[in-house]
């Protein structure tokens, strides 16, 4: 969503929920019928010339020459005023009582149609979304086909893939649990096409999240490409949120499983002995033996640091990092840019200061630690305001 | 590149339209159902931010006067003169439906003004009539349909927006909040009262905070990490000052604040016994 000065309010649900589409013809059904259909003669597609009393006979007759629409070479402007006809036509038909249009039409926009009106499609699609007479079940589909043609067409920034967004959606849509899997994956190709890591790995979490016990079976390979996905990504340090999920706890026994624990709970030395233990698997999986060395670096200081309070020692550091001196700075200032820890480096006396660590896992323990602080928090704040009334009271 | 879809376009809109087209509203005459008018803004590539709108002539209850071209030019060219990179970004109306004046001034604009026009133009509806009690604004696109050589009608699809808001704009909604929630009208804070509001407010933010780090603890609530870890980055965002350095540090600002504020109203005094003075003399 859009900002100004860091400041928004996004469009909410109820509103979504209320807008609706307003035509309004200048001619008669009969007419407009007619007039696309010697469109559509004109373009060559296969269509009867003319038009009969009913509405249904006459659109479906029309959809048969729309692919030739689809298909031809006609200027943006003219493509979309004779679709959206078409799209007043198909609404005119829903309103007298027929159903099953839209998924035909879906399945039509799908198949056919050229790059350069694969825009045009979305912008009909996204209109009969918001129509009235649309069924949830439908709304549904038409999002399923446009992400897919957004995704073929490389059109990201045309369909809504803002996750908390697309959820609330398919909440109101009620969409099943196998639907919400197949939207959430499209959406994540979506991200890491237009190489939004980042927000591809939070689709996936939403993804793990839609698999309950009963497909829970189904749910390796995309469990599997979540690890790795969080695994690859060079700003992800803290991965025991994975854990709470699912379909990654059912991973256990596997090598990865094996890996992540390493990447949470372990030091370097237990990385590099399993990385020489199945260097194969390693290299199946395409991480960069580089790249992990250097975060379970970073993470095997992390957990030296706060073992060791307020200050730890380079040769200490050294040591557990397997590094020399000289190379060890670069790894604490790493460690404080990417904010796993803050501290303070006291060249003189060879140590680090600490302010404080990140855990590497988060449990009771250290929500306790924070309910702590708040609760000092608080006092203070009270303080505040109790000296500021009464300051305000003598001015 | 120039937008080619109206799914690209991100529409923002500020309250000043909304409470401009409420005002409008509430000070059309008693026989008139429903106001238009024109929205203003500015268009940086997919980009259109609806800032200003202005309403068009009122057309009286004795019939449908011709919409008024002068009047509009007039009023769109004093506006260019305070804003002059504002442009005409589509029409508004009220009610809970896009009628056919809506439409057909619609239809004129995109004639009339064609050249300055933007390529998909806004239609803002405005439920002024407050329909289930919820005043709804829905931003839609104007298109025409049909074949070349036979144009069939015309259709407003929905479009998203988010509304947006100046910092000025900000704290005036947060102070209508205010009003709301007492159900008057609430007096301007001074800084002093800002504050106190301010710290009042994160007392109650912290007070939620403790119940679901209580919560958890007792086992109440399901412990999610992901929610742990961002109260611990908020609160290491926070000094961590000792309650006793920090009643001396409060203390002694609070002497100075005094001070000054001792001073700045002997000086005051001062001048106005000096005024007083020489008036008097």
């Amino acid at each position: 969503m859009p900002t100004v000065d860091g400041e928004t309010a996004s469009l909410s649900t109820r509103d979504v929920a209320n807008a609706s589409v307003t035509y309004i013809g200048s001619v008669s059904d009969s007419d407009q019928c007619l007039h696309l259909k010697i469109y559509l003669l004109s373009l060559g597609a296969n269509v009867k010339e003319e038009v009969s009393d009913d509405l249904p006979t006459d659109f479906n007759d029309i959809m048969e020459g729309i692919t030739t629409l689809l298909d031809s070479q006609v200027d943006t402007d003219e493509m979309r005023s004779a679709l959206y006809s078409l799209c007043t036509l198909l609404m005119k038909c829903m309103k007298s009582g027929l159903t099953g249009y839209i998924s035909k039409l879906c399945s039509m926009f799908e198949q056919n149609g050229k790059q350069d009106n694969a825009g045009i499609r979305l912008e009909i699609l996204q209109t009969l979304s918001f129509y009235e007479l649309t069924s949830d079940l439908e709304k549904t589909e038409i999002f399923v086909t446009s992400l897919k043609l957004a995704k073929q067409y490389k059109l990201h920034d045309r369909v809504m893939t803002d996750i908390q967004e697309v959820s609330k959606l398919l909440d109101t849509w009620k969409v099943e649990r196998d639907g919400r899997i197949i939207i959430y994956r499209l959406i994540r190709d979506i991200f890491i096409d237009s190489q939004r890591n980042d927000e591809a790995a939070v689709v996936m979490l939403e993804l793990l999240r839609s698999y309950d016990d009963h497909n829970i079976a189904s749910s390796v390979e995309d469990a599997k490409i979540c690890v790795i996905d969080a695994l690859k990504n060079p700003e992800i340090y803290l991965f025991d949120y994975l854990l709470a999920l699912k379909p990654i706890s059912n991973l256990r026994g596997e090598l990865l499983y094996d890996l992540l624990n390493i990447f949470i709970h372990e030091d370097l030395k237990s990385y590099v002995a399993f990385y020489e233990k199945s260097k194969e698997f390693m290299q199946s999986i395409g991480l960069s033996h580089e790249e992990n060395l250097r975060k379970m670096r970073l993470l095997t200081l992390t957990s030296h640091i706060a073992k060791a309070g307020d200050a730890a020692t380079f040769d200490d550091l050294a040591a557990a990092l397997a590094l020399e001196e000289d190379s060890l700075e670069q790894y604490i200032i790493d460690a404080i840019s990417c904010k796993l820890i803050s501290a303070k480096i006291d060249e003189k006396e060879k140590k680090v200061i600490v302010k404080w660590v990140k855990s590497r896992t988060f449990g009771k323990a250290e929500l306790k630690q924070i309910g702590e602080r708040l609760l000092k928090w608080k006092n203070n704040l009270h303080l505040i305001r109790k000296n500021l009334s009464t300051i305000s009271q003598t001015v | 590149m120039a937008v080619s879809s109206p799914l690209q376009l991100s529409v923002v809109i500020h309250p000043v339209v909304v409470l401009t087209i409420c005002d409008s509203y509430e000070r059309r005459n008693e026989d008139i159902e429903k106001i238009h008018g024109t929205l203003l803004g500015k268009v940086e590539k997919e980009r259109i931010e609806i800032r200003n709108c202005f309403i068009d002539d009122n057309p009286t209850a004795s019939g449908k006067k011709k919409f008024n071209l002068e009047e509009f030019q007039r009023l769109f060219d004093l506006h260019q003169r305070v804003y002059p990179n504002e442009v005409i970004v589509g029409r508004f109306s009220t009610g809970d439906q896009i009628d056919d004046t809506a439409l057909a001034m619609q239809a004129l604009f995109s004639r009339v003004i064609e050249s300055s026009y933007v390529a998909f133009p806004i239609h803002l509806l405005v439920d002024t009539n407050l329909t289930d009690s919820h005043m709804g604004i829905q931003a839609s696109v104007y298109h025409r349909y049909g074949v070349p050589g036979n144009d069939n009608g015309s259709i407003f699809t929905p479009i998203r927006y988010a509304m947006g808001y100046y910092p000025e704009e900000m704290s005036a909604s947060q102070l209508f909040q205010r009003n709301l929630a007492i159900g008057g009208i609430a007096p301007v804070h001074n800084d002093m009262q800002h504050v106190i509001a301010t710290s009042t407010k994160i007392d109650e933010l912290l007070d939620e905070v403790l119940k679901y780090v209580e919560d958890v603890t007792a086992g109440n609530t399901p412990f999610d990490s992901k929610i742990g870890r961002s109260l611990s980055d908020a609160i290491m965002a926070v000094p961590q000052i000792d309650q006793s350095v920090f009643k001396d540090m409060m203390n002694n600002s609070t002497q100075d604040l005094l001070m000054v504020t001792y001073l700045g109203s002997l000086v005051r005094t001062q001048l106005a016994l000096a005024e007083k003075l020489n008036t008097i003399l």
